[in-house]
């Protein structure tokens, strides 16, 4: 006959608490340390038409007419991001499908390019390393953008919390060089139903 | 007998010719206004969103699209319209909610404008995505708002499961050293 097992008492706390223990600590590595590496190899056995790190296209910007004469292919990579606060510095891919946005921050294609004088609309993940700390963000805090074709610094004047369906908060205008990032909120995973926007005025006269 | 014959082809071609050039062939520009105007569909307002437009502009400002091919488009445009109508559905808000014969309609149109014309685009997973003329992606013609929640979901169940079993293991060898 088979010896039933009896749990003692202390054993058992002991049990469930290294148990809850090793999830914890499974969970914590995963989410902080494999992250990005998971996602990156993951996605390159899904990748299609991502070019990680080069750009077959040449990217022309036409200074006189302030407009692009030549444009990345969609999904590649064509400049970075840096937000020195938050001590960010993150490739930036043109277009913001899912596949793009698991590699760096997203260029919305339907908005303008850096330099054309409309609303330039980037796209990150809440992810730490990815765009979590923009929550960090305030007024006159800086953001630059250096491109394939030229710089672009910007300063932010102002944050909100706003719902997903609220386009208003993402206008697409060519009166104005705005700088427009977004990330899911609040933090964690699953889907978010406010998204975190930081607005930025292009400052200074940086070459493009 | 001879003369009359050929006197008669030549009617025949300037005729053509005559007619075809009294067809008012669409420029680009006039194309851009057909693609961006707003359309009523059964009393619902239909229009290309503002970022679309931006990306229809883009497109031709940087590639030529010949008149001919200006017009097939717009013909096709217009032949969308009409399904749209035909359809009596009301609410075009949400493409993936289309009965999906209309759907079908509506992405043999964009099929039939990659076929006959030099815009080259198809339709993939109920996306349009239209291609640069050297083959590359122009773009993928979505919304704008993206989800970017954290996209953990999957690793977080992976990691759930691995934990499972380990705390399984675990249990078996407190009963095992029991």
């Amino acid at each position: 006959m088979h010896k039933k097992y009896k749990f003692k008492g202390k054993a058992f706390v002991t049990y469930v608490a290294l148990s809850f223990l090793f999830v914890c600590v499974f969970i914590v590595i995963i989410y902080f340390g494999l992250n990005h590496t998971i996602r990156k190899y993951t996605n390159i056995i899904n990748t299609v038409a991502i070019k990680e790190s080069k750009n077959d296209r040449k990217v022309k910007f036409d200074n006189a007419q302030k407009k692009m004469t030549s444009i990345p292919s969609y999904g590649s990579k064509y400049g970075t991001i840096k937000i020195d606060k938050i001590n960010l510095d993150l490739p930036l891919y043109y277009g913001d499908n899912e596949e793009i946005l698991s590699y760096g921050i997203g260029h919305y294609a339907g908005s303008y390019f850096p330099g054309e004088g409309g609303s330039v609309i980037l796209a990150g993940h809440n992810d730490p390393g990815y765009f979590e700390k923009i929550l960090e963000l305030g007024n006159n805090d800086k953001i630059v953008l250096d491109l394939n074709y030229g710089k672009f610094d910007y300063q932010i004047y102002e944050t909100r919390i706003v719902s997903e369906n609220d386009l208003s908060a993402f206008p697409i205008q060519d009166n104005e060089e705005r700088l427009i990032l977004y990330t899911c909120y609040p933090l964690g995973v699953g889907h978010k139903t406010e998204r975190f926007v930081v607005y930025a005025h292009r400052v200074g006269e940086t070459d493009a | 007998m001879r003369r009359i014959k050929i006197f008669t082809v030549l009617c025949l071609v300037l005729s053509v010719v005559i007619g075809v050039s009294s067809v008012k062939a669409m420029s680009e520009s006039q194309l851009l206004e057909k693609l961006t105007a707003t359309y009523d569909i059964n009393g619902y307002k239909f229009q290309l969103s503002d970022g679309d437009r931006v990306l229809a502009k883009r497109y031709l400002d940087l590639y030529e699209v010949s008149s001919a091919h200006a017009d097939y488009i717009a013909g096709e445009i217009d032949s969308a319209i009409k399904d749209m109508r035909d359809s009596g559905i009301k609410d075009f808000s949400d493409f993936s909610k289309l009965p999906s014969s209309l759907k079908e309609k509506l992405k043999q149109h964009v099929l039939n404008v990659a076929a006959n014309t030099s815009i080259k685009a198809t339709v993939k997973n109920g996306k349009v995505i239209v291609f640069n003329p050297d083959g590359t992606v122009f773009a993928e013609i979505g919304k704008l708002v993206k989800n970017t929640g954290s996209n953990l979901n999957i690793i977080a169940t992976v990691a759930l499961l691995v934990t499972a079993v380990g705390t399984v293991l675990i249990v078996r060898n407190v009963k095992a050293n029991a």
